[in-house]
């Protein structure tokens, strides 16, 4: 990871402050298939993630958001155009300097099946520091234990768990790390209201509290609307972003995308 | 639902190449075993077909189909004269007399039997008679006088000669392997393997095999008109019926086929009983197998339940996918098992044990319990998982995310309990029975302990995992520990299958190596001998000439020889030997326990203790014993305890040669140095004296040590390459359970790679779930295999068996042999695993 070259320095325009970048894209293009069955996911898609902020990213199924997210983790191979994890250019890695990139850098929160059965609560947060063979900073993991509110549930293994808990596991694991970014699919796709909006705050506490960067794929109004900025997409491009959403702005956007689409 | 059934097999192209491997594997076996006997009986068959005369005569052999010593004996002779007595019989057109003996060795460079080690080395006379003769010329022209030969042809391959050549040959009289015989035909005998055979003219024959003036047989034809049985008739009445018989040349090739096929028997046991052990862990590998497809599959059975498919739908569905699959592998594993029996053959050949191997047989028989086994097996291995599969409420399973409700194990613990039991009373009455029976017991007991503990190994699993991660601390080694121990089930049957093998394998080595200690204690105490004389491993005789060689070398102070024949009372067989009462005590420390050695003689002779005792004789006593010549009362002058190979009855020489000891033939010969004599020596002299008698070599007590040690390893060697191959089915049981449990967890494995896992990382975590899976089954087949290693050695104390050894060095090996196949079979999984796509493994529905 020595020769990185400098990502372009960028900054994000907020309404009062100028954010430093933490990901950023340039130029990202990713084609599946060949010849008949050949789909352009990304065309050519330039964005930056500003750190210590809060980015949602919104579109309708098969925009290319989960795409998106994949490519700028390191989960999926890019077609052309380059990513940066903070200075570090991911086309440049290969597969086991990606994986300690993302042990290091990157936390993962999935839509479903974050845990490991066999593993407690304990041992799954505890895991991306465990294959890395680092030491556990206790004081760190109270503190974000204490937030999810798990503190009690720690020995418990994930079937023992309600959904809305596994999901706290899962966040509380991404964090654990203190990891450049978390980034969250669909986080609470598969979870009540009440469970969802307690993922989502503690999220939104992570950014606030600690500066944690945070970009999360979803197709909720209401989840995007805990964000500081959302990125729109469609058929692999971004079209518009919203500072300061709500959820009512948010729905508005997405209906006159459908309105325009059709 | 038999188009689901194929679909399914076919959608699953990894499962069904796993699963067809076990059934195939499982019955290949058992198909290469009939096919490898079966081929064997019919090359012998061949053999026989033709009669070697109309009638032939003979003397009586009546402890001949008892076996007697093990080895091969000599056949019984008869003086010349009675082909005489035959000729005058009404009915007889022609009688010759014919020689037949082993001990005509064809000798290589290495001054080696050609046709190896354990081929039987038959001396035949030349019979003029084309028409009777079992060998067919096909080169050449009749061997005659001193110097004259002929070979069968695989033989004259072997020695690679061909008529014009010359040879050597080492003979059981007027042995001189400096002699040089001329080849002067080639025959055929429709044998190939397992036996040479050198033709001489009839007084060459004698002269060389059985001596001047005697022969084996009275080979006869009948006049035209006259019926063999008739004649024998007639030849039976007109000779002395005691010591000769007729029978009709049908009758005598009957009569040879069946003691070889007899001698051959226990191959076919012994094989089918290792048939019966790969098929039983080959039954595992299945049963597992289907276990975790079903599993995998409980959500698309749910959802075709909740369509309306009934639980016996679902259920035949299993059974007709499992009945597919058996059929297509058992005719694959009929295929195979023909190609394993070839390897048998090479397996046997490898080992010095040369079968004829002339014809093929393939019997519908084996093609009937190919498909049987095959199919029962699957089915039955099938229809448990498909039941439980079935029994899931359809809601349930949809709902559910992982695997269905764990069935209660109640039912196993009490099953494996209860086995156990049975297993320990088997223990009680073998260890309170003693002797032959005490064994039987034991060995029924091992039987019922290994199922028992198949059935508890799911409760051992846990704690012993635990145990055995101990020393992997770090993030990977504590989730192989816990991923194995997450289906104890699954782990037991895997671990299971090892160890059936490595546990018989470990019975094997404590009896073999308590047997070799007790075999050594006793030559330390009882060999007083220098130098031993003979021709292991079968102790076949030879020309007594050679004793008068040796026995006047400098620096032998005694020396003595001893004969051996064979003889039976009841169903009990014991050996007969010929000892100088005044020198072999010297030799070879009797514990004479009444009477005195000194007292044998004509019809009078030692007995061992435990003959004595089971026949209830007494010193004075006389006993009537059936030997190789007919009945005889011996009086028992003396009793001894058994020593060395020595038990039975010992007489003088020249009584043992009235029970059928072969004139001018000795066994072993017993050399003791004089004081200060040098060893070495008087060694190289022998040596020198027996380059003539390349059969005959010479040890001392470290030799024969180490040579009882070499023949026990051979035997053990061979056991092993047998129980090698449910090894094999035990691994790709191994390889089996971790591909599908990498299967099962592509998302996990998926997860942990997201999450920042290496692919060594994966690779290590599956590496060493198979590490612990191979070791704990090996540690449990040595925990049971020691324990009735030293069960049996305690049931066989009293048979002398006294000394226990347990080899743990060996049994170390056989552990760490268990992780370095575990660790073989995770290869193939643990790639799979790390390869495996980041994405498609966490979008995996």
């Amino acid at each position: 990871m020595s020769d990185s070259s400098e990502p372009p320095s960028t900054s994000v325009d907020s309404p009062s402050e100028t954010v430093e970048t933490a990901v950023s894209a340039q130029n990202l293009t990713k084609i599946y298939g060949e010849g008949d069955t050949r789909v352009v996911a990304l065309d050519a898609v330039d964005c930056q993630i500003g750190a210590g902020q809060f980015t949602a990213v919104m579109g309708p199924s098969g925009s290319g958001k989960s795409t998106l997210m994949h490519c700028l983790a390191g989960l999926d191979s890019i077609t052309s155009g380059e990513v940066y994890i903070g200075n570090v250019a991911l086309s440049r890695l290969n597969d086991a300097q990606l994986t300690r990139l993302r042990r290091q850098s990157i936390g993962f929160v999935f839509q479903a099946f974050n845990l490991i059965p066999t593993l407690t609560a304990r041992e799954n947060i505890t895991l991306p520091m465990d294959i890395a063979g680092k030491k556990v900073d206790e004081e760190w993991f109270n503190t974000v234990v204490t937030k999810v509110g798990l503190g009690d549930r720690l020995t418990h293994k994930p079937t023992e768990l309600s959904g809305g808990q596994q999901q706290r596991v899962a966040c509380a694991r991404a964090l654990a790390s203190r990891p450049h970014v978390v980034f969250a699919d669909e986080p609470t796709g598969n979870l009540d209201s009440r469970s969802g909006a307690e993922v989502l705050g503690f999220l939104r506490r992570s950014v606030d509290e600690y500066d944690q960067t945070v970009v999360m794929v979803t197709h909720d109004p209401g989840a995007a609307a805990y964000a500081d900025r959302v990125l729109f997409l469609a058929d692999g491009l971004i079209v518009d972003e919203m500072a300061e959403p709500t959820a009512d702005r948010v729905l508005q956007r997405m209906i006159a995308f459908e309105v325009a689409r059709a | 639902m038999i188009r689901t059934a194929t679909r399914n097999l076919l959608a699953h192209k990894l499962r069904l190449v796993l699963t067809l491997l076990a059934i195939t594997l499982g019955v290949s076996f058992v198909v290469g075993t009939y096919v490898f006997t079966d081929s064997l009986n019919k090359s012998l068959t061949q053999l026989f077909d033709t009669e070697p005369a109309d009638v032939v005569v003979q003397p009586v052999d009546a402890a001949e189909n008892s076996g007697g010593g093990g080895g091969q004996e000599p056949s019984l002779t008869m003086p010349e004269s009675v082909t005489k007595e035959v000729s005058g019989v009404a009915g007889v057109s022609s009688a010759i007399g014919s020689v037949n003996q082993v001990g005509a060795i064809v000798l290589n460079d290495q001054d080696e039997s050609v046709g190896g080690a354990n081929s039987t080395p038959l001396g035949v006379s030349w019979e003029p008679d084309q028409d009777t003769s079992q060998a067919t010329l096909v080169a050449g022209s009749p061997p005659q006088g001193n110097d004259q030969v002929a070979l069968d042809s695989t033989t004259a391959d072997k020695a690679d000669v061909s008529v014009g050549d010359s040879i050597r040959i080492s003979t059981p009289l007027k042995t001189d392997a400096k002699k040089r015989w001329q080849v002067t035909a080639v025959v055929d005998i429709g044998l190939s393997g397992g036996v040479t055979v050198a033709l001489f003219d009839l007084p060459t024959a004698q002269k060389y095999l059985v001596g001047d003036g005697l022969i084996n047989q009275v080979l006869v034809t009948v006049d035209e008109g006259s019926t063999p049985s008739d004649v024998a008739t007639a030849i039976n009445r007109s000779l002395d019926s005691s010591q000769y018989t007729a029978i009709t040349g049908q009758e005598a090739s009957d009569q040879q086929e069946q003691q070889i096929t007899d001698s051959l028997g226990f191959l076919n046991t012994f094989l089918l009983i290792f048939a019966l052990v790969a098929v039983f862990v080959s039954a595992f590998l299945i049963f597992n197998t289907f276990s975790m497809l079903v599993a995998q599959r409980t959500r698309e059975i749910a959802l075709m339940r909740a369509v309306g498919a009934s639980r016996r739908q679902i259920q035949s569905g299993v059974v007709t996918e499992a009945l597919l699959l058996s059929v297509v592998a058992a005719t694959l594993g009929i295929l195979l098992g023909i190609g394993l029996a070839f390897g048998l053959r090479a397996l046997f050949d490898l080992f010095g044990l040369q079968l004829p191997s002339s014809a093929f047989e393939l019997a519908p028989r084996t093609i009937i319990v190919a498909y049987a086994v095959g199919i029962l097996v699957t089915v039955a291995a099938a229809w448990i998982p498909a039941n439980r599969a079935s029994s899931v409420p359809p809601i349930a399973a949809l709902r559910a995310e992982s695997s269905p409700p764990k069935a209660t194990l109640t039912r196993r613990l009490w099953f494996g309990v209860a086995t156990w039991v049975v297993a320990l009373l088997l223990i009680y009455l073998g260890l309170t029975n003693g002797s032959e029976t005490g064994v039987a017991w034991i060995g029924l007991s091992a039987v019922f302990g290994i199922i028992g503990t198949i059935a508890l190994t799911p409760f051992l699993a846990a704690p012993a995992l635990t145990v055995m991660g101990l020393p992997f601390r770090g993030a990977v080694g504590r989730l192989a520990v816990q991923n194995s121990k997450r289906s104890p089930r699954r782990t037991a049957a895997t671990a299971s299958a090892l160890m059936i093998g490595v546990s018989l394998m470990s019975i094997m080595v404590v009896f073999a190596s308590s047997f070799t200690a007790t075999a050594d204690k006793a030559i330390d105490e009882a060999y007083g001998a220098d130098f031993t004389l003979g021709s292991p491993p079968l102790y076949a005789p030879f020309d007594s000439e050679l004793f008068g060689q040796v026995k006047d070398i400098d620096g032998v102070s005694e020396s003595t020889f001893i004969r051996t024949t064979s003889g039976s009372k009841g169903q009990a067989t014991f050996p007969g030997y010929g000892i100088d009462p005044s020198v072999m005590p010297t030799m070879i420390n009797f514990d004479v326990t009444e009477g005195s050695l000194d007292a044998i003689g004509a019809q009078k002779a030692a007995v061992d203790t435990d003959l004595a005792v089971a026949n209830g004789w007494k010193v004075g006593d006389k006993v009537n014993v059936t030997w190789r010549t007919g009945q005889s009362e011996v009086e028992i002058v003396a009793l001894y305890k058994p020593v060395l190979v020595f038990s039975g009855f010992l007489t003088d020489f020249a009584t043992v040669r009235d029970w059928g000891a072969p004139a001018g033939q000795d066994t072993a010969i017993y050399l003791k140095l004089a004081q200060g004599a040098d060893a070495e020596q008087v060694r190289a002299e022998v040596e020198s004296v027996l380059e003539k008698y390349p059969a005959v070599g010479i040890q001392d007590q470290t030799q024969i040590k180490a040579d009882l040690q070499d023949q026990i390893n051979q035997l053990l060697r061979f056991i092993f390459a047998l129980l090698g191959l449910a090894i094999i089915i035990a691994v790709l049981g191994i390889v089996n359970t971790l591909l599908l449990s990498v299967v099962e967890r592509t998302r996990e494995l998926g997860l942990l790679r997201a999450i920042g896992g290496l692919r060594s990382q994966v690779r290590r975590m599956i590496v060493l779930e198979a590490l612990m899976l191979g070791v704990f089954g090996a540690i449990i087949g040595v925990v049971l295999g020691v324990i009735y290693g030293v069960l049996m050695q305690r049931s066989l104390e009293t048979e002398g068996l006294t000394t226990l050894a347990i080899p743990v060095v060996t049994l170390i090996v056989f552990i760490i042999a268990g992780a370095v196949a575990g660790m073989l079979a995770a290869i193939w999984p643990a790639t799979s695993a790390s390869r495996l796509n980041i994405l498609k493994a966490i979008s995996t529905e």
